[in-house]
């Protein structure tokens, strides 16, 4: 029984665009178009995350560089985002299918039934059997807003749908121990079973870059972090062979099998881990790639926990002390009540989304500002920073009294806290 | 002078409905109409104009391109469709456009896109920028993500802040008939075109716009023109109402314009006694002689009364979150040219829930002896503010001094419930 998939594939400006030349690489936009229409044919369902707005503009101009002021590049963008578009479809059309185009900034993921309603709509078109084309809207973003780089906005994309895979798309094929244009002794991670854990031995501060993309191979680690915790694989493999996909969709189907032990090991057992999936991946005729496995389904992120995680923008902080934050982890939905806070850092309005910090409270109640200060997750407060600073370290029944009202109990539900998985 | 005239270039924006491109019954693309708007854009561009395109389509373009008869009434579905037809449509303006050399650049806008100052001047930014490169925007709602709460609710709203945003000079709505009339002349014979309409703030006397114009393909109807028209009109915008399927029509009567005094719209403003029927003989005749063809043309506030960028921001992109009662001595002062804030002083009542510097409604009411609120005093909106206070907070500090503000909350943000910059009247 052959399973379906919902794959997500991310495209880099560099497989869209020659570095140099700005003119569109349409021979790898039509293997990427054959590509999908094969994964549809043997059942998946497909959505192409897809920057390189900026660049089909840039070509459509004739402007050389990309410029340095804001709104000329985002009025380029707004250019080559809609030329690109009739690209995809005229090229998908050849066989018979339909592309829609979504656009997205962050403002339109804030809210939780904004969040819902994109899910939603992207769904919608995939059971239409419709090939969704992301892209960040660029025309739009200002920094505060922007998701930073269309890595993160493929990983954030994954999760909305949740997502089986994430095939991120880039200039190498596949990560290295080093950079392999450097330093030849550079050898391939084919496989990492739990990336929180870091990746021992392996260096990759001078990741891989293109002047058309400003992705490199820390956006995409950071990605496939945000992708597994969110229970999807993350593959890393070449652009320039994007009918890989199927074969790799087709290995891990077939003849992956997960490794026994939990975990990266030392240096050494996680190094031993790359020879025999090498070995696998020689065995099976696989191309080379970077397999990330997702988090089982014991420790991945529930979809309200991913977005207020990181479909949103942290305001501030609030401090609990430790003995609170082990309630809040443990099995009976504890939820967070004023006597835990400690202190309130910088400005946020009630159900803005603010940082959860473990601190540790000095005798008279106050922080001890000497001893180090952990982040464990995030909340959305039922309480403005200034009405916590109010009410902190007080039993609940004393709210009304300090404040004049009530909203709630807690600071914060338990449907509006969220940690990173746990192990 | 003429000659002077002749020379001027505008900022021109083209609102097209759904039917305009799409055919009602069958769903098919119009393309003859799109290449005559591409021409005529193109011929607009040649002249020295500056032109956007703000075009709907999105949804009947996504019906025909999935077969399907009708629009579904679950939003996912809706929305989905809107996705598929956008790209498509944005591809069609592209290659029409390319037979002429022309570049296009798409901005899909929700209202979130504009909540912030910073977000509004920016998409202000980002347009001008594609105007001086010579790049025709087309603009249009990212329907994809709208959902009901941050809707513009019709692209004639949508192009009439469009308009605002970039200080256009002109707003064309095209619509299925040459112009405004008395009544629906489909029903009554009787119906008299409207032609030019000086002052719409002062009504339509004589005018049903009930019956207005509407199609299976377009929500949008007349009465949604006359809304946008007192958008843009009120920001400064001329707006005029003409035949879609005509849109060469659009170069003539630019022609028209620039053959104008520059006076002249001003001295039908200012001899404008209310008197609507009697004008539009006159203009009618005008309009013969000259083989003008039929259009409404809503004339813009002159600069004295228009609203300024930050004032139609506060005004119209907004989202409105609750109310501040003042009275009517506090009104009195914040209308006055000294450029007062609003004081905690003048407040008498706070209305609905919302946060510091959110907008709401500025209404006048009645203060009883006791200081609260006349209940039997007819509550008039009369502008909007961003406040630098919670509804909470104000609603401890209404009717307070300012020095009395630190002393009731513990902290004094500022003495003022909001500043000048953050107050816009529509103009009077």
């Amino acid at each position: 029984m052959t399973k379906a998939y919902t794959i997500v594939i991310k495209l880099g400006s560099s497989s869209l665009v020659d570095e140099s030349t700005k003119e569109p690489k349409l021979s790898i936009m039509t293997l990427i178009v054959e590509t999908v229409t094969n994964l549809k044919r043997m059942g998946h369902k497909v959505i192409i995350v897809s920057s390189g707005g900026i660049a089909v503009g840039l070509d459509a101009l004739n402007i050389p560089h990309k410029p340095k002021q804001l709104s000329e590049v985002q009025a380029i963008a707004a250019v080559g985002q809609g030329r690109l578009i009739a690209r995809w479809n005229m090229l998908f059309s050849q066989y018979g299918e339909q592309t829609a185009q979504i656009l997205l900034t962050r403002n339109d993921i804030l809210r939780w039934n904004q969040y819902n309603n994109a899910r939603n709509t992207i769904n919608e078109l995939l059971a239409m059997g419709v090939i969704p084309i992301v892209n960040e809207n660029d025309t739009l973003s200002i920094s505060e807003i922007e998701f930073g780089d269309n890595d993160t906005l493929s990983a954030i994309t994954a999760a909305l749908v949740g997502a089986d895979f994430l095939f991120l798309l880039t200039d190498v094929d596949c990560l290295y121990t080093d950079n392999p244009r450097t330093n030849p002794d550079a050898r391939p991670i084919v496989l990492v079973p739990e990336l929180s854990e870091g990746l021992p031995g392996v260096n990759t501060s001078s990741g891989s870059g293109s002047e058309v993309g400003t992705g490199g191979m820390r956006t995409k680690l950071i990605a496939a972090d945000l992708a597994s915790n969110a229970g999807i694989e993350t593959i890393v493999m070449k652009s320039d062979r994007p009918e890989y996909v199927p074969k790799i969709v087709d290995y891990i189907q077939h003849h992956f099998r997960p490794p026994r032990h939990i975990g990266n090991g030392t240096q050494q057992q996680f190094l031993d881990l790359q020879d025999t999936e090498l070995e696998q991946l020689r065995r099976y005729d696989v191309p080379m790639h970077t397999k990330f496995l997702a988090n089982d389904n014991k420790h991945k992120l529930k979809n309200r926990e991913f977005w207020i995680l990181h479909g949103l923008i942290t305001k501030g902080a609030i401090i609990i002390d430790e003995n609170s934050y082990d309630k809040l982890l443990s099995k009976d939905m504890a939820s967070l009540t004023p006597n835990a806070v400690i202190e309130v850092r910088d400005n946020f309005h009630e159900l803005e989304c603010v940082d959860l910090k473990i601190g540790q409270r000095l005798p008279n109640g106050e922080l001890d500002i000497s001893k180090p200060i952990q982040s464990v997750g995030c909340v959305r407060s039922n309480y403005t920073s200034l009405e916590l600073a109010k009410i902190k370290g007080l039993p609940s029944e004393k709210i009304h009294d300090v404040l004049g009202y009530s909203v709630s109990e807690y600071v914060a539900h338990r449907e509006n806290i969220a940690f990173p998985p746990q192990f | 002078m003429k000659d002077a005239n002749e020379s001027k270039s505008y900022t021109i924006v083209i609102k097209l409905g759904s039917s305009s491109l799409v055919d009602e019954k069958t769903k098919e693309p119009k393309l003859a109409i799109m290449s005559l708007i591409v021409e005529t854009v193109v011929k607009l561009r040649r002249m020295g104009h500056k032109v956007i395109i703000v075009s709907s389509g999105g949804i009947a373009v996504g019906l025909r391109t999935m077969r399907m008869n009708k629009r579904p009434k679950h939003l996912a579905e809706v929305q989905a469709i809107a996705a598929i037809g956008q790209g498509r449509l944005i591809g069609r303006w592209d290659l029409l456009f390319s037979q002429f050399d022309q570049r296009i650049a798409q901005i899909l806008l929700t209202r979130n896109d504009i909540l912030d100052w910073t977000q509004y001047k920016n998409a202000q930014n980002t347009i001008n920028e594609l105007l001086n490169m010579g790049v025709i925007p087309i603009v249009n709602e990212n329907d994809t993500l709208s959902v009901r709460e941050i809707k513009f609710g019709d692209n004639d709203t949508l192009s009439a802040i469009t308009s605002a945003l970039i200080h256009a000079d002109y707003l064309f709505l095209l619509t299925d008939v040459d112009c405004l009339y008395t009544d629906n002349p489909r029903t009554n014979p009787d119906a008299m075109p409207i032609l030019v309409v000086p002052d719409l703030s002062k009504g339509l006397p004589g005018v049903n716009t009930a019956g207005g114009s509407g199609s299976d393909v377009g929500t949008g109807g007349m009465e949604t023109k006359l809304v946008a028209a007192d958008l843009a009109t009120n920001a400064g915008v001329h707006t005029l109402i003409m035949k879609s399927d005509t849109p060469a029509n659009i170069g003539r009567i630019v022609e028209y314009m620039q053959t104008l005094e520059l006076d002249d719209e001003n001295k039908v403003k200012q001899a404008y006694n209310g008197d609507l029927t009697d004008l539009q003989k006159r203009e009618f005749e005008k309009l013969k002689a000259l083989n003008v063809p039929l259009h409404t043309k809503f004339i813009a506030n002159d600069n004295k009364h228009h609203l300024k960028n930050r004032e139609f921001w506060i005004l119209h992109g907004l989202v409105s979150k609750g109310a501040v009662v003042i009275d009517q001595g506090a009104y009195a002062a914040l209308t006055r040219k000294n450029k007062a804030g609003l004081l905690p002083a003048g407040v008498i009542d706070v209305q609905g829930t919302f946060h510091e510097l959110e907008c709401v409604d500025i209404k006048v009411g009645k203060k009883l002896p006791d200081g609260t609120l006349d209940p039997d005093f007819p509550l008039q909106t009369v502008g909007k503010a961003r406040c630098n206070y919670t509804s909470s907070e104000l609603t401890k500090i209404k009717g307070l001094h300012s020095d009395q503000i630190e002393e009731e909350l513990g902290y004094n943000d500022s003495e003022y419930v909001a500043h000048r910059e953050n107050l816009a009247f529509p103009p009077r």
